[in-house]
């Protein structure tokens, strides 16, 4: 089984995870520039993109894992707007990065008047980054109670922006079973994240696949410092599988999809595969 | 020993630990609030079976359906009380 991890911050793991994931058969990680758990100075932002950019996928590189970023000022860093402008400005030199798949996770945190803003400031950079189509967007949805509201506001605020965005290269992440149907119908790629005390479960992630359907989908467990593990994405995969999803559908949902998003930039390598399945023939 | 709690050491056999009602949401709203979610899904799917295949006739919704009853009434000691509903009985 060969998965792409839409959605992981490697910067919190240990080699060892990179290990288990390259021997569960994760093929490449896609990392969105996250919060570290405490307000960081503006300075410190430049040294987290080199790390991104340059020292993660040397890490990544020893297991035969490619690794891809996202480049932002996460959402709980965004009540300072003069801090929010600082750091921006260092954005489009980092987004120029062969490695870098586009902006984000930007988005919302408690949905508040300034969260908007810088976020409105992110996708305006995304198109003004981009050559004819703007860069891919990744967003992070608010947690628990203010998700419902926060989705709502992020996508109305992406309809603003009206034909100068393209559903089809944003992704909307964290979605669940109340989010997900208006982020679809909208258009645009929906994430669920396996992380199961503040999102989905495995169960609950493939109760929606099976709802709401595997295209536009990406399925990640967004490891980072907290309680959580990346093998939650292949906890995901075996539901599915006890379920009776057949091999092609897994591809399709955990490594098609995400390369299919991903594809969208140029310079992500990693192409759909397609599994073949032909009946054993006798010796 | 977590200075957060007031453990009263006097009755071993039974032993106290003093919190507020605060400080078990902290703990455990979360966690409570995963597990209702876990239910609720779960009870979709067994619909959405039943709608495709047919109503499946079977004791353990009945129990299922007598402790999601013990959840929501205004008595206390669920947990041993969701056991007994969950029990083989006679």
């Amino acid at each position: 089984m060969f998965v792409i991890d839409p959605h992981v911050h490697m910067v919190s793991r240990t080699t060892t995870d990179y290990e288990n994931m390259a021997m569960a058969g994760v093929v490449a990680v896609s990392e969105p520039a996250f919060w570290a758990g405490f307000d960081r100075t503006p300075s410190a932002f430049a040294d987290y993109y080199r790390q991104l950019t340059e020292f993660e996928p040397q890490r990544a590189s020893q297991f035969g894992v490619a690794h891809y970023c996202w480049i932002c000022l996460n959402p709980k860093e965004a009540e300072d707007l003069g801090k929010a402008r600082e750091v921006m400005s260092l954005i489009p030199t980092f987004l120029k990065r062969p490695n870098v798949l586009g902006v984000g996770e930007i988005g919302l945190h408690k949905n508040t008047p300034h969260e908007m803003e810088v976020f409105r400031r992110h996708v305006q950079l995304a198109i003004d980054a981009g050559d004819g189509v703007h860069r891919l967007i990744l967003i992070h949805t608010p947690h628990l109670e203010d998700k419902w509201r926060g989705t709502r506001l992020i996508i109305d605020m992406l309809r603003d922006f009206g034909s100068a965005i393209d559903p089809s290269r944003v992704l909307i992440d964290h979605c669940e079973e109340h989010t997900i149907r208006m982020v679809k119908d909208a258009g645009f790629w929906a994430g669920m994240t396996v992380y199961p005390t503040t999102k989905a479960t495995p169960e609950r992630a493939v109760d929606m696949l099976e709802i709401y359907g595997s295209d536009r989908v990406c399925i990640n467990a967004a490891a980072d410092w907290g309680v959580s593990d990346p093998l939650w994405v292949h906890r995901t995969a075996l539901e599915a599988r006890r379920r009776g999803h057949d091999r092609s559908a897994l591809i399709k949902i955990f490594h098609n999809n995400p390369a299919q998003f991903f594809g969208q930039h140029g310079g992500f390598a990693i192409r759909p595969v397609d599994v073949l399945d032909r009946p054993t023939q006798p010796h | 020993m977590n200075k957060n709690f007031d453990v009263s050491t006097n009755a071993p056999e039974s032993t106290t630990v003093h919190r507020s009602g605060g400080q078990v949401l902290d703990l455990y709203f979360l966690k409570a609030r995963a597990a209702t979610l876990d239910i609720a899904a779960m009870l979709d799917r067994l619909s959405r079976a039943e709608a495709l295949c047919g109503p499946h006739a079977d004791e353990r919704k009945d129990r299922l359906q007598a402790a999601l009853h013990i959840l929501t009434d205004s008595a206390g000691d669920k947990a041993r009380r969701i056991q007994e509903a969950y029990s083989v009985k006679g």
